[in-house]
């Protein structure tokens, strides 16, 4: 998902889906996170970010 | 979208497609396990398997979350959604899972209050919401999930939740894999590894597999190119005499995985001496209960569970499906008495569910093929 804007203070972050769903979410596991980044979300945490080198 | 459609590329998927054709041995079998559920339900989406030369057999393996649940342990939940007060959450693929006699959303047609949550922080907002009411979460899944459930926990201290507490159903991806490859009715050659699991617990847990049984490992991503690389990468190793653990998500896995994540567990959880899987039977250190730190928001703590080992229904077989002994549509009720409408087995109900992924993908090019 992709970070829209981040509430640091309450380590949340609203984040738009592919589909474009919008949620809140938990990035007290990947903090500091941008607006703009891509993280992997699961069951409303984030759990890490898609940053490295792709694949092909 | 960068990272999703440049995995999605047809053509390069042929091209990969054709590197696998050249890297297999001719009149050699292949068997790869793909761990992950969420894995499954790609092959059967977007039909990968059908791009795989037909001595290349995939397997799919034990890492559906839904499917893994032992029915006495849904026969817990749906008591414990019974409970007077009680507002029983969990996440919406829980809610057709066959208990014994019923399932949760059987239990909510009775009158219980069982809500579906996306996440456990949901369930945590609905206790604060409703002081006067007693909230329990059921958690399932594997490492993906378990965190969630921990930083829901440490909030519900932080902020003094008293009315909030979880069913604790965490599993954990190595155990039943090591049971896997000491069980004598399945021959493996390698491993897709679960990418997101590998994203908290990292690449080097599953070291054991080339260390310990000579298998190759790739840790994969979900898209189907992702999963085709994956393939190759495993064919690759084993056509060198190669056996050790790659990385082909290194985009999102890191190698060590998420620390704190595994940090915040440690702190949260403990592991279970033992558990009973889906078919699988009992598998020592498979899983998590709630810390002593914690015992305060345990729902087993707080409330009394049946606890009673349910055995599966006599033409459930998938415990041999998790086990990748069969194929979904060898399973003899399959399409016929067990559909996702009316699943009798737990692997019906999931989207990652080999039988769910097959029944609603993957069926319909089989039968071309057979026509
Ligand atoms: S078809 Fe139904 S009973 Fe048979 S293995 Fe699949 S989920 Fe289990």
């Amino acid at each position: 998902m992709r970070v829209l804007e981040v509430d640091a203070e309450r380590g949340l972050a609203l984040c738009c889906a592919q589909a474009g769903e919008r949620a809140s979410v938990e990035i007290g596991l990947v903090e500091p996170v941008t607006a703009g980044e891509l993280l992997l979300v699961h069951a409303g945490t984030a759990l890490g970010r898609a940053g490295g080198e792709p694949g092909p | 979208m960068k990272f999703v459609d440049e995995f999605r590329d047809a053509e390069l998927g042929r091209v990969v497609a054709g590197e696998i054709v050249a890297a297999v041995e001719p009149g050699r079998h292949y068997k790869v396990m793909e761990v992950c559920g969420g894995h499954t339900h790609s092959i059967y989406k977007y039909g990968v398997d059908d791009l795989l030369p037909s001595n290349v057999e995939l397997v799919h393996g034990p890492g559906c979350p839904v499917c893994v649940i032992p029915m006495g342990r849904v026969d817990d939940g749906i008591a414990l959604a019974h409970e007077p007060g009680v507002i029983f959450t969990c996440f919406g693929d829980m809610l057709r899972v066959p208990g014994s006699s019923q399932t949760l959303l059987d239990a909510k047609a009775d009158g219980a209050d069982v809500r579906i949550v996306y996440s456990p922080l949901d369930a945590l907002r609905i206790a604060k919401q409703n002081p006067e009411r007693e909230v329990v979460f059921f958690a399932i899944g594997f490492e993906t999930t378990a965190p969630s459930t921990a930083l829901t926990l440490r909030r519900a201290r932080a902020e003094s939740v008293g009315n909030f507490s979880v069913m604790c159903s965490h599993v954990t991806i190595v155990p039943p894999l090591r049971a896997l490859l000491e069980s004598p009715d399945l021959r493996l050659d390698g491993f897709i590894g679960p990418g997101h699991v590998a994203t908290v617990v990292g690449a080097r847990p599953f070291q054991f597999l080339p260390d310990q049984y000579g298998k190759p490992v790739v840790i994969s991503g979900f898209e189907p190119l992702d999963i085709l690389q994956s393939v190759l990468m495993v064919l690759r190793q084993l056509g060198a005499g190669r056996a050790t653990v790659e990385n082909q998500y290194a985009r999102v896995v890191p190698w060590e995985g998420n620390l704190r994540a595994l940090e915040i567990m440690a702190e949260v959880f403990a592991l279970r001496p033992h558990f009973e899987w889906r078919g699988l039977g009992f598998i020592s250190q498979s899983a998590l209960r709630i810390s002593d730190a914690y015992a305060e928001w345990d729902a087993e703590e707080r409330f009394s569970v049946p606890g009673v080992r349910v055995a599966d229904p006599k033409a459930c077989q998938c415990g041999e499906v998790l086990k990748g002994v069969i194929k979904p549509w060898e399973c003899k009720v399959f399409g016929t008495a067990c559909t996702p409408e009316r699943p009798i087995g737990t692997c019906m109900v999931s989207p990652e569910g080999a039988c769910a992924a097959y029944y609603n993908y993957g069926r319909f090019a089989r039968e071309r093929e057979v026509a």
